[in-house]
């Protein structure tokens, strides 16, 4: 007489899910590590130094699982959040009331803290390791740009709860795109990029205003970092890092010789 | 044990290498198990295994492959050296000869090459094939269009309407402001101040923008110490604008400020002009009452539409001529 669960697993849906055996011997585990979705982004077996902390400090793995943490505490703020001048501010002091453990926001802004300070370590520890030379050079510039678009996640985040620290942070920063060569409206070389006559880069279409919407901060400017925020960069960070990961494979493993 | 000293495909009763069968029917396994191990002891010395013992296994239901040396040392009465023959190695495939080389692929003898210059013929081919091979329309089309889109991408992001309060607006009329006041009535909502002071000897009333010229800060007036004060980073403003303290490296801006026909005072946030740039001396950039009244302020109006069509005229123009042939 067949167990409950020898009926379960003989059954075809069950089959349909779990195409393989049990990983319970060395050729299953092999086999469900390689034709499973998500534990096919880990290679099948690592070397031991590939887990030693002295060697890798885990800070790339430590910064990839702040990602996950702030992606999911990130959508669950956005069911709360809206991004107008009317609501941005008090739906971020509502969501202390409004959600159960009332720590949502704390843990958002917390996780993003320690992402910006385990992926500098990350990087400092690539660097100690020279795991940026020959042929690793450009997953290190692959990094160097995901080191950018986390400082730029942290950068759009800041303005959302629209208080005076975010206005007046966004504002200050935002200011020096005026700047820019050729593209800022009091940069060097501003009228360069004229035709006719007619500048084409003013206070009303420079680099400064692509960024902010308008020619102050406000509520367009307050609606494209939200944009940018939570879909764009996030989108662009995701591509590159498994651009990163890849690379990180196919060079050897981590922590690993070539 | 025998069987598995031959690197049998399902090792025997094995309780310290596996855990207890998750697998359904256990006696079934076990039931097949003999027959495969049995006719493999018959026929492992050589050849290929044979279609029954392929069958039991496939008819099995644990679907094994080869064990490591981690688990074949775990076997029951295994001893060292049969380590390795515990690790099953598939027989040497019989690979049949290489087939000839075909036509195409023969080394061309060496003084076949034409006798063309290497450089221009490259670039002739590179660019035939680039407008002319199938690959090469598909390729240059794919490029174009994401050129394209790129542009459009990069225009996207320029909105043309800009939702702003409108930059021309009226603060009241002149006799409001008296000398020596900084007005801040018009700061929170129109980021203004209109001042009425005196600037090169001359009493006049501007308007300076509200932004502090080092990074943006909104300064404060502080009417004890008769100076601007930013409280961002400390810089410092005269009732004039000039900046005499603090990180800020010029003067405040000022708004375009007339007189309307109705004899208000008219600030245009649209026209900004910087003391740095000598735009101060620019007549849109202040207003002089030197009478009170309505008197004062038809000549005040006239005199600055006078300066205005001097300023723009040809006549100015000689003028300067003129001053410059004497001064030589």
């Amino acid at each position: 007489m067949p167990s409950i669960g020898e009926t379960v697993r003989n059954s075809q849906i069950w089959k349909s899910i779990f195409r393989h055996p049990m990983p319970l011997d060395r050729r299953n585990r092999i086999v469900v590590m390689l034709t499973n979705f998500f534990l096919h982004l880990h290679p099948v077996s690592i070397k031991k130094q590939g887990i030693a902390l002295s060697y890798t400090w885990c800070m790339g793995g430590v910064t990839f699982f702040l990602f996950l943490v702030e992606t999911v505490t990130g959508v669950l703020l956005m069911f709360y959040y809206r991004p107008t001048l009317q609501w941005a501010f008090t739906d971020i002091q509502a969501l202390r009331d409004v959600t159960s453990l009332g720590i949502l926001r704390e843990l958002h802004r917390w996780g993003a803290h320690a992402m910006v300070i385990t992926v500098w370590l990350h990087m400092y520890r690539v660097f100690l390791t020279g795991s940026y030379k020959p042929p690793r050079e450009f997953n290190w510039v692959v990094g160097v740009i995901l080191l950018l678009l986390t400082l730029l996640l942290s950068f759009t985040g800041y303005l959302l709860p629209w208080d005076q620290l975010a206005i007046w942070a966004i504002t200050v920063g935002s200011n020096m795109a005026r700047a820019t060569p050729f593209l800022g409206s009091e940069g060097p070389g501003q009228q360069l990029l004229s035709i006719g006559g007619i500048d084409m880069i003013t206070s009303a279409s420079d680099a400064r205003f692509g960024l902010l919407g308008a020619r102050f901060v406000g509520e367009e400017t307050l609606n494209r970092f939200y944009v940018l925020h939570c879909i764009a960069i996030p989108l662009a960070v995701a591509m590159l890092l498994a651009i990163h990961f890849w690379r990180v494979r196919k060079d050897g493993g981590i922590s690993g010789p070539l | 044990m025998a069987r598995a000293g031959k690197g049998g495909q399902q090792p025997p009763a094995e309780p310290a290498a596996e855990p207890p069968a998750t697998q359904p029917s256990a006696a079934k396994p076990t039931a097949a198990k003999p027959e495969p191990a049995a006719s493999q002891a018959e026929e492992v010395p050589a050849g290929p295994p044979k279609t029954a013992s392929i069958l039991a296994a496939a008819r099995a239901e644990k679907k094994r492959g080869p064990l490591s040396k981690a688990e074949a040392g775990l076997l029951p009465g295994h001893d060292e050296s049969r380590i390795e023959e515990a690790i099953p190695r598939p027989a040497k495939p019989v690979v049949p000869p290489m087939p000839a080389k075909p036509a195409y692929a023969q080394k061309k003898p060496e003084g076949a090459q034409p006798k063309v210059d290497e450089g221009r013929r490259g670039v002739l081919a590179m660019l035939s094939a680039m407008v002319g091979t199938s690959l090469g329309i598909g390729f240059g089309a794919l490029a174009g269009t994401a050129g394209l889109w790129s542009l459009g991408l990069a225009r996207y992001m320029f909105p043309n309407i800009l939702t702003e309060p409108p930059s021309q607006f009226k603060v009241g009329q002149p006799s409001d402001f008296p000398p020596g006041m900084v007005d801040e009535r018009f700061k929170a909502a129109f980021g203004v101040w209109i001042v009425n002071a005196e600037y090169n000897g001359q009493q006049m009333i501007y308007a300076l923008k509200t932004v502090c010229t080092h990074l943006g800060c909104t300064p404060n007036w502080l009417e004890s110490e008769q100076k601007f004060k930013c409280p961002c980073h400390g810089s410092g403003f005269y009732i004039d604008g000039i900046n005499f303290e603090g990180p800020a490296p010029r003067p405040l801006e000022r708004y375009a400020i007339r007189i309307a026909d109705d004899g208000q005072l008219e600030i245009d946030k649209s026209r900004v002009f910087q003391e740095e740039k000598g735009e101060w001396t620019n007549p849109d950039s202040y207003v002089i009452l030197r009478w009170g009244g309505a008197a004062g302020l038809r000549a005040s109006q006239a005199r600055a539409d006078r300066a205005r069509w001097f300023a723009a005229s040809s006549l100015r123009r000689q003028v300067d001529r003129r001053w410059a042939e004497a001064l030589r």
